[in-house]
C-alpha cells in the first residue's frame, strides 16, 4: 500500500495537470486537500482509524482523477470517425461506384 | 437576456429552436404548452455537446450549503434547480471536475456532478424505500456468488478471491449468502436481507443515490459494502467484479479499446460514487483536546 506521502504526490500531479498552473497554492481544492492531509497526519507508526479513513479517501480520489483522465485519453485515441462513405466502403472490397450522371461524356438528351 | 445565463437556460434555448424548425410552428402561444413537455422529455437525453463557456469554476457558501459558480454565474441542474451540495469537499471536487474540462464539457465523465444532479432533481421521484429495494434486489444476482466449475483454474481463482469477501460479510455484518454453481439464485436468508436493509436505511437520502449508482456499476452489493467500509480499495473491487474477464484476458490477451476503457470507466464510476457516499454522510465535528499549546 502506498504511503500517504506517495498518494499526496500523485494527487498533486493530477491536480497540476487539471489546473495547469505552477502555483497550486491558489487553487482552493489543493488548499483543502493539503489541510486534510496535515490535519490527519499521525506521527509515528501508531495505528489510527481516522488516519486510515483519510488515506482511503485520498486513494479513492486519486483513483477517480486518474481513471477519468485515462478513460478520456483512451476514448479520444480510439474514437470512431463517423460512418464511412459509400465510395470508400466500395473501395475496401475492390469495387467502384458507377459514374454519376454528370460524369457521362455525352450530354443527356433533352 | 437580463436573467443570469444558466446552464438550464442554454439547454432551454437549444430546445426552443428545434421544435420550431421541425414543426414549422411560428406562433408563440401555440408552442408554449408542448415546449414544457418537450423540455421534460429531453430532461436527461440531451446529448448535444456543450462548449466550455466559462474560465473558472469556484465554490461559494450560502445558508450552510455549497454552490458552484462558473465565472459569475451560478451552476444549475438540468432540472433548473440551484446546484448546491452539503459538503465542502464534494463542492470542491465538483468544481475541479468543471475546471478539468477542455474545449468541450464532457458531461458523461463528470460523475460527481451527475450524481449531485440526480440527487437534487430526483427525476424519477424515487423514495428511500425505492432506492433501498433496488440495491437489495441486486443481491439475487450478486456477482461474487455465481461460480463456475470450468475451467478448474477459474474455479480455483474465484474461490480464492471471492470467498474472503463472503467471510468478511459474515464476520462484519452477520450476512450469510451461499454461492451457487448453477442458474439457481444464491440462497439468501430473510434475516440477511433485513440486516442489509437496516444498514442502508442508516444512510442519508443523497448517500443512497450514490450507493445505488455504485452497485449498478459493478453489479455487486457485497463488494460495494466492502468498499464503503474501507475494507477494499476501488481498484481491487473492480478487479474482483471483473474476475472472469481478467482471467480470460490473461489467457487470450487484452484489447485496450475495450478492456482498458471498460476498466477505467468502472473505476471512475465506483470511485466517484464512493466519495459521494462518504461526503454525503460525513458529519464533521472537531473536538479540540485540552492541551497546553491550545490555551
Amino acid at each position: 500500500m502506498a504511503t500517504s506521502t506517495q498518494v499526496f504526490r500523485q494527487l498533486l500531479r493530477e491536480l497540476r495537470s487539471i489546473y495547469k498552473t505552477s502555483n497550486l497554492q491558489d487553487v482552493p481544492a489543493y488548499a483543502y486537500m493539503e489541510n486534510q492531509f496535515r490535519r490527519f497526519q499521525v506521527t509515528g507508526e501508531k495505528e489510527c482509524r481516522g488516519n486510515s479513513d483519510v488515506q482511503h479517501m485520498a486513494e479513492t480520489y486519486l483513483c477517480l482523477l486518474r481513471s477519468t483522465r485515462k478513460y478520456e485519453e483512451l476514448s479520444t485515441l480510439y474514437k470512431g470517425k463517423g460512418e464511412r462513405s459509400i465510395e470508400s466502403s466500395a473501395r475496401m472490397v475492390g469495387l467502384g461506384l458507377p459514374p454519376k450522371p454528370g460524369e457521362f461524356d455525352d450530354p443527356p438528351r433533352t | 437576456m437580463a436573467a443570469p445565463l444558466s446552464l438550464a437556460g442554454v439547454r432551454l434555448r437549444i430546445l426552443i429552436s428545434q421544435p420550431l424548425r421541425f414543426s414549422g410552428l411560428t406562433n408563440q402561444s401555440q408552442c408554449s404548452v408542448p415546449l414544457q413537455a418537450i423540455f421534460k422529455r429531453h430532461y436527461y437525453l440531451n446529448v448535444r455537446e456543450l462548449k466550455r463557456f466559462y474560465k473558472n469554476a469556484t465554490i461559494a457558501t450560502a445558508d450552510g450549503w455549497y454552490e458552484i459558480n462558473l465565472d459569475k454565474r451560478k451552476l444549475r441542474t438540468p432540472g433548473g434547480n440551484l446546484f448546491r451540495v452539503p459538503n465542502e469537499a464534494l463542492a470542491l471536487a465538483v468544481a475541479t471536475e468543471w475546471n478539468a474540462q477542455e474545449k468541450l464539457v464532457k458531461r458523461h465523465s463528470m460523475h460527481l456532478t451527475q450524481l449531485c444532479n440526480t440527487a437534487i432533481d430526483n427525476p424519477l421521484r424515487k423514495t428511500r424505500e425505492d432506492l433501498t429495494e433496488s440495491v437489495i434486489s441486486f443481491l439475487d444476482t450478486e456477482t461474487i456468488c455465481y461460480r463456475l466449475e470450468e475451467p478448474p483454474e477459474l474455479q480455483a481463482l474465484q474461490t480464492a478471491e471471492w470467498e474472503p469477501i463472503l467471510d468478511w460479510a459474515r464476520d462484519r455484518y452477520g450476512v450469510t449468502i451461499e454461492s451457487t454453481y448453477g442458474i439457481a439464485p444464491p440462497l439468501i436468508t430473510d434475516e440477511s436481507r433485513n440486516i442489509i436493509r437496516r444498514h442502508l436505511m442508516a444512510y442519508s437520502d443523497w448517500a443512497l443515490f450514490g450507493y445505488q449508482y455504485s452497485v449498478d456499476a459493478i453489479k455487486s452489493v457485497l463488494l460495494v459494502m466492502a468498499v464503503m467500509d474501507r475494507h477494499l480499495n476501488v481498484e481491487r473491487a473492480v478487479e474482483l467484479a471483473t474476475l472472469e474477464q481478467i482471467f480470460q484476458s490473461r489467457r487470450w490477451g487484452t484489447v485496450e479499446w475495450h478492456h482498458g476503457v471498460d476498466k477505467y470507466a468502472l473505476q471512475s464510476r465506483l470511485a466517484a460514487s464512493t466519495l459521494f457516499v462518504h461526503w454525503c454522510s460525513e458529519n464533521t465535528s472537531v473536538r479540540q483536546k485540552a492541551s497546553i499549546a491550545s490555551q
